[in-house]
């Protein structure tokens, strides 16, 4: 079995890669540890980019207390 | 079989990574247990990460109204976040947004919903909703996605997408591809007898959809698989001709001869009477799957109801 020391993948997942995946290719897990990275690369700057844009539509009334439990 | 169980979760990895089904088609070697193993394993870091602002998120939205949570939900956060920030808003909290939420917003955020994470949330999901996002998912031939959520939904929710959808081919596509095999008895349980006799029938279009039913019939009890195997042995002889070869060309008697077995004696006879199945080509094929003692088992069983010729080959 892939060890999170063989392989990239393993690596970014912080743990063994299921049994069964062991023909996959150095290429092939570089590709999804690529994908992996790209998804989580998206969702960050979706978050980042949605917070600030949900305060607009926040009453003013009660942006005040949203900004402080979004930003401390 | 598990070429459509492989099928349906690279097509499911492919979605949670945001990529092409061609993009990842290499995994389509892998058993698809071990592609599901990966995908749980991706989906739980892709929760993981962010999850700090998304949980700030989803307390924000509890000091917020529910008529401008579902605003900010659909013009601010958009169906990736929402999906993410669900399962941490609270279920009673969410249903109400979802209310808010229009039919195809949240179509589109089921793509990235986790079931198992929001099972409180998609139980709760008013019927008239959840039939007008099946309706969407189903026009967009989203039938994996669909799949993934009938573990979720209350059997009520399932029996009103059924009888909301007057053909049997989507519903068909929808649970062969069902997470846990065990549902599908229940789900065929659903169906009255003439919509099981069109399922079948529409099955015999092509091979593809052919192995999908045969996948879906693999998982039945022997009373639902004779049930479905009586139905299909009623279908006229051109048909069963071209289910011979579809089973021939697609390598699918392992499951065809579990199938016939279950079916009742008279319809054992007249599936095994047919010319095609009796081709030597055929029986070739029925010796190779009889090394797997439980096909083998099954050929036995029906021997009874075979031709002299066939029967002579089994002795």
């Amino acid at each position: 079995m892939p060890t999170a020391k063989s392989n990239p993948l393993a690596e970014a997942l912080q743990a063994p890669l299921p049994p069964g995946l062991e023909r996959l290719s150095p290429t092939q897990l570089q590709q999804l540890t690529a994908a992996l990275a790209n998804a989580q690369q998206r969702q960050r700057a979706a978050l980042e980019a949605s917070t600030e844009a949900a305060l607009g539509h926040i009453p003013m009334l009660l942006r005040g207390a949203v900004r402080k439990v979004l930003f401390g | 079989m598990s070429a459509i169980a492989t099928k349906a979760e690279v097509l499911k990895l492919a979605r949670l990574l945001g990529v092409d089904e061609a993009d990842i088609a290499f995994l389509s070697g892998c058993d698809a247990l071990a592609i599901r193993a990966l995908r749980e394993q991706m989906t739980a870091k892709l929760y993981d990460d962010g999850k700090h602002l998304l949980q700030k998120i989803a307390a924000a939205t509890k000091l917020t109204p529910t008529a401008i949570s579902a605003v900010i939900a659909e013009k601010a956060l958009g169906p990736l976040l929402c999906a993410r920030v669900a399962s941490l808003v609270g279920a009673e909290k969410a249903i109400d947004i979802s209310k808010r939420l229009s039919p195809a917003f949240l179509a589109e955020t089921c793509l990235h919903l986790d079931p198992r994470r929001t099972a409180d949330i998609i139980r709760g999901t008013p019927v008239e909703q959840v039939l007008a996002v099946s309706k969407i998912l189903q026009a967009q031939k989203e039938f994996v996605t669909m799949a993934r959520f009938v573990d979720a939904l209350s059997p009520e929710a399932i029996k009103a997408v059924i009888n909301a959808t007057p053909d049997e081919e989507p519903l068909l596509r929808t649970a062969v591809f069902a997470e846990n095999p065990a549902l599908h008895n229940e789900l065929v349980s659903y169906l009255p007898k003439p919509r099981l006799k069109s399922l079948i029938a529409k099955a015999t279009v092509d091979a593809e959809l052919w192995a999908a039913a045969l996948s879906l019939m693999s998982h039945l009890n022997p009373q639902w698989m004779g049930e479905l195997g009586q139905l299909t042995s009623e279908l006229d002889e051109a048909t069963l001709t071209r289910i011979v070869a579809y089973s021939q060309a697609n390598n699918l008697w392992s499951v065809q001869l579990l199938v016939i077995a279950a079916t009742p004696a008279a319809g054992q006879k007249r599936v095994l009477a047919g010319s095609a199945i009796n081709a030597p080509a055929v029986l070739d094929s029925f010796a190779e799957a009889a090394q797997q003692p439980h096909v083998a088992a099954a050929i036995q069983a029906i021997k009874p109801q075979m031709p002299a010729a066939m029967a002579a080959r089994f002795s």
